[in-house]
């Protein structure tokens, strides 16, 4: 029996990082995987003002900060959501004009934070007693591949077919083109194509893992706020309208492949487990902002393959 | 760029807020908004001496619990409402408890209301159009309407078909209708005030003195025989504010249920939450007032003593020999002004208002259903969207099914919805489990809550606004739970009246027990799929 917990989409935030880490010995997992979208979204300036406090302002809220001591808890805590934080002064912010610019602090400011969580992972987790998967999603530079090989702990499963106690999980981090046209957004195409490649590779569908970014279309697992040319979310009767956004080459290789189980993230809003003939699929969603751990408990079997599992709140 | 609050690269799932008016109306409209023209008859009737008027300000009372939901719905921006917010501070057993007893409350009620606007909307209207007229085919028209077979036939095509069927449409309809049923709730309140200002008390006196069979001051004694007391009390009114008129807010909250999936809600909800309560305080306010103004307090309140006590003085042309008896203000107005057009489109405010917000009681439960399932509590059926509709079919379904229930009971066996009235006092009890999950959050659950939103932070005297806030949800819902409960505590009323009050505490119970057991024996027990990972 081989006990897996999965989470995924923590998008930058440094609690849930830190509990996916824990994870393992909180649930008695045999083997953590992480499904994708490390970093982070948003960087907020904090503006030393001449006065010597800080003001920072973000989700509609100014926050006037009287001391260091204050600033620093602030930063703490928006790192904990996620967000990444600069201290600059007015001016400084105000100089920051091109998307190169913005790049280039966002590219620091991921870089730094990755080098500080392959540490962590590599003082917290002894690979040979519990082997942890990660990879980038369609949310994270090329450049955070460096980040993502960097860890002795943790293995960059993107694209690559590996063994796991008896089972084989095949993982890739890319999703369907997005609104946003995100780093490793790709065409269903290049979506078939590669996990086409990747499933050459399995010995025996009946035990393998798809760790596949982006959720299957049309599923319980990839509906997602509809959204108006101007990217804002339209209303339903039960509140969002809902859509599938998911992928459909997903979809067709779920159903072609028929792996024993599918783990998917990208979609936040709606996390499930829903059956595409026998393959379990599930995507945990997120809840990364708010130093949440979503995460699925699954344990598999030799024989009897998914026995039994848990959406998990942690 | 640099003119942006924060910088931001190009990822998924960067969307724009939702628009605080959408979320207003909605909340404004899900607690009826002309409901107030049934609890003038209710609340007077049983609580003698009120004043709905000065009643209103106790409205006021639920400014603090919406400010618990509000501080709730931005630290923990997820669709669940009270279950989410209570299972992440205290325990899920007390999530589901609390969220079940909130649910099946508001279900309770869809299949009520639904009563409501065909027995007063379309069956009042039409008898307050052939008294004013004298026109007898009208008069029988209403009654043959207010048959038990033909309510059962026109509500069983609302629920099961036309609410259902917009439960399902899957488009903006709901929202377009919550800004017509806002609309309709002032144009009501305007053609009362167009009463008030063209014809006045005396044209009132003069045509209830002329149609009704009776006169207006043999009414006024006969109501004080019959118990109705002229005297406003303080007493009177804080019961009649605090149960009738604050009962009558439920349902404002459900905005944090629909806001809550997106980012940036604290603007959006806040307007909701408080605006909505602002602007039932107005709406009700003012139709109160101007039916004062309009028949008199003390005569309107006589004519609520002579229908509850069934008084020979109570006059014939207000009596239904099915159902609807009671002293509608439609009635009152076809008095004033017989015209079809202002009583038919006055009932037809009534309708409208009260059949949204029909839909609206529907619109948490079914995210709650949902919420349940997708923890495990119940199957996970009821969590499925159905690609086809875009929706969570079996938890609407289950919503459906028992609203229908209680819609059968209530033209049945009225007397057993008479005790689900009672339920109310589930509502607040599972209020008062909300209270102590506001007042421990910051220091059961202190990661969540130092990684809340910095307007979540606030702090008085050293403590976090939130314990404050819940502390005060606590004390306003026991509070209004003793109100309710008075007659009981009294000994007015046998405590076995409360039997679905019991009933609705005691499945949720049974529910998670079972679940407890089920995953159990699955290898994954539920207490460790809510578990807190320590972050250190």
């Amino acid at each position: 029996m081989l006990k897996l917990f999965f989470a995924t989409d923590l998008h930058g935030s440094e609690t849930v990082f830190r509990k996916w880490l824990n994870a393992s010995k909180h649930y008695g997992a045999d083997v953590l995987v992480m499904g994708g979208d490390l970093t982070g979204k948003m960087l907020v300036p904090v503006i030393a003002e001449p006065n010597g406090t800080f003001t920072a302002r973000f989700e509609g809220s100014v926050v006037k900060l009287g001391s260091e001591r204050e600033a620093e808890k602030v930063e703490k805590t928006l790192r904990a959501r996620g967000y990444y934080t600069e201290r600059m002064t007015a001016e400084e912010k105000a100089a920051i004009q091109t998307p190169e610019q913005v790049n280039e602090l966002f590219q620091r400011h991921i870089g730094d934070v990755l080098t500080n969580w392959v540490g962590l992972a590599d003082e917290r987790i002894d690979p040979q007693k519990t082997p942890a998967f990660w990879m980038p999603g369609n949310d994270d530079h090329e450049f955070v591949d460096t980040y993502a090989n960097a860890s002795k702990a943790v293995q960059n499963a993107d694209g690559k077919v590996l063994e796991i106690d008896g089972f084989t999980m095949l993982s890739l981090g890319n999703a369907n083109i997005t609104p946003w046209n995100c780093p490793r957004d790709v065409t269903e195409e290049e979506m078939a194509r590669k996990i086409d490649e990747l499933a050459a590779q399995v010995p025996d569908m009946s035990k393998c893992i798809f760790n596949i970014h982006g959720p299957p279309w049309g599923t319980n697992l990839d509906l997602a706020p509809e959204l108006d040319e101007d990217f804002t979310p339209t209303m339903d009767i039960g509140g969002l309208k809902l859509v599938p956004v998911g992928s459909t080459a997903v979809l067709e290789a779920i159903r072609r492949y028929q792996p024993l189980l599918a783990l998917h993230g990208h979609i936040h809003e709606c996390s499930a487990g829903v059956k595409i003939g026998r393959t379990l699929c599930i995507n945990t969603g997120s809840e990364y902002s708010e130093g949440v751990l979503r995460g699925s408990l699954v344990v598999l079997d030799q024989k009897k393959g998914v026995k039994s599992y848990a959406l998990t709140v942690g | 760029m640099a003119t942006q609050d924060v910088f931001v690269r190009k990822s998924s799932g960067l969307t724009r807020q939702i628009s605080p008016r959408d979320a207003l109306m909605y909340a404004a409209m899900n607690p009826g908004l002309l409901y107030s023209l049934v609890y003038i008859i209710y609340a007077p009737a049983f609580y003698e001496g009120a004043h709905m008027g000065i009643g209103v300000l106790w409205v006021l009372l639920m400014f603090p619990i919406a400010g618990l939901i509000w501080y709730f719905s931005v630290s923990m921006p997820r669709s669940g409402g009270e279950y989410v917010y209570i299972s992440r501070s205290l325990h899920p057993s007390l999530g589901l408890w609390a969220s079940f007893i909130i649910s099946v409350t508001g279900i309770s009620w869809l299949g009520v209301i639904t009563d409501w606007w065909m027995t007063w909307g379309v069956n009042g209207t039409l008898r307050a159009i052939g008294v004013a007229n004298e026109n007898q085919g009208l008069i029988d028209l209403a009654n043959n309407l207010d048959q038990q077979w033909v309510r059962l036939l026109i509500g069983s095509i609302s629920i099961l078909g036309l609410t259902t069927w917009l439960f399902f449409k899957g488009t903006r309809t709901m929202m377009r209708l919550s800004y017509w049923a806002v609309a309709f709730g002032w144009l009501a309140i305007l053609i009362l005030l167009g009463f008030v200002i063209l014809s006045g008390r005396d044209a009132f006196v003069d045509g209830f003195n002329r149609l009704s069979g009776t006169d207006y001051e043999t009414i006024l004694v006969a109501g004080q025989n019959a118990g109705a007391v002229f005297k406003v009390t303080f007493f009177a009114t804080m019961l009649a504010g605090v149960t009738y008129i604050c009962l009558n807010t439920l349902g404002s909250t459900y905005s944090a249920s629909l806001a809550g999936e997106i980012r940036g809600v604290s603007r959006s909800q806040a307007l909701a939450l408080f605006g909505s309560l602002a602007i039932q305080m107005a709406i009700w306010f003012s139709a109160y007032q101007l039916l004062y103004a309009l028949v008199g307090r003390d005569f309107l309140h006589s004519m609520n003593a002579l229908w509850l006590n069934g008084d020979a003085a109570y006059p014939a042309s207000f009596a239904a020999p099915n159902a609807g008896a009671e002293p509608f203000p439609t009635m009152y107005l076809a008095f004033v002004n017989g015209s079809p057009l202002i009583l038919g489109l006055f009932g037809f405010c009534f309708i409208l208002v009260t059949w949204v917000s029909i839909a609206g009681l529907a619109f948490a439960p079914i995210r709650n259903v949902f919420a349940w399932s997708f923890d495990r509590i119940i199957p996970t059926k009821f969590s499925e969207i159905k690609t086809r509709y875009r929706a969570p079919a079996w938890s609407i379904v289950a919503v459906i099914l028992t609203a229908y229930i209680f819609f059968l009971l209530q033209i049945y066996r009225p007397d057993i919805v008479a005790n689900i009235l009672y339920s109310i006092i589930a509502w607040f009890l599972g209020w008062i489990v909300l209270g102590i999950a506001g007042m421990v959050y910051p220091y059961r659950r202190k990661e969540l809550y130092e990684a809340g939103p910095p307007a979540t932070q606030k702090r008085i005297g050293g403590i976090p606004l939130i314990s404050i806030l819940g502390l005060v949800t606590a004390v306003v819902s026991i509070f209004i739970s003793w109100a309710v409960l008075k007659p009981f505590l009294e000994g007015d009323a046998p405590w076995s009246g409360l039997w679905p009050v019991y009933v609705m505490a005691g499945i949720p119970v049974v529910i998670y027990v079972i679940a407890h057991y089920y995953h159990k024996s699955k290898g994954i027990p539920l207490s460790l799929q809510f578990s807190q990972v320590p972050p250190e």
